[in-house]
């Protein structure tokens, strides 16, 4: 399906938020996830179902402040 | 000032709170946390790619410092984008403080006052601990 990920139109075969990370190989990599604007926790991703279009962002520590 | 500083019933040894934004590298800003004393370090979120990562880097680096981290919603133009933001940090960092900002004027960062207030009544509802600042 079609996703934006991080601004970016993408194609990922995945029917859940947690496939979608495994398909972009982010691994165990330490990020907080969004889908919408809204937050999804890590717990439930496994559980977070994408329909075609949504908008995930993926996010991880930065310097800043 | 002096004595110790106190957030929300932790006592804090110094009252420097460092920034970790524009050093020539993750070295320089390792040796300047450890030279300043600082025990808070300002930290934020950004977009992770999963082949570069980043982000896993800098927070090791952070993680080795010993230190607190006081994550920011520093680029937020919304209260929603800020409470997301914010929400997306305390699972990142562990941590319910929080240096709130929401950006009303993008060209000078002014903040926008009432987003603010709004996100601020928000996340205080939802346990966060807003650490008031101002800086420049």
């Amino acid at each position: 399906m079609r996703l934006i990920v991080n601004g970016s139109a993408l194609e990922v075969e995945a029917e859940t938020l947690g496939h979608a990370l495994d398909a972009l190989d982010y691994g165990d990599a330490k990020v907080a996830t969004a889908v919408n604007g809204a937050f999804v926790p890590a717990a439930a991703r496994a559980t977070k179902r994408l329909e075609d279009g949504d908008r995930i962002e993926i996010v991880a520590p930065r310097q800043g402040g | 000032m002096d004595g110790p500083l106190t957030f929300y019933g932790e006592t804090i040894g110094s009252r420097l709170l460092l920034g970790t934004a524009q050093y020539p590298s993750p070295q320089v800003l390792a040796d300047a946390a450890r030279a300043s004393g600082a025990e808070i370090l300002t930290v934020s979120l950004r977009r992770e790619s999963g082949r570069l990562r980043e982000g896993q880097d800098f927070w090791g680096l952070i993680q080795g410092l010993g230190v607190k981290v006081l994550p920011n919603t520093a680029g937020c133009h919304s209260v929603q984008e800020a409470v997301t933001t914010a929400q997306m940090a305390r699972e990142v960092f562990g941590s319910s403080w929080l240096k709130l900002e929401v950006i009303g004027e993008a060209d000078t960062l002014q903040p926008d006052v009432f987003g603010l207030v709004e996100a601020a009544k928000i996340l205080t509802d939802d346990g966060f601990r807003g650490v008031p600042l101002h800086d420049h």
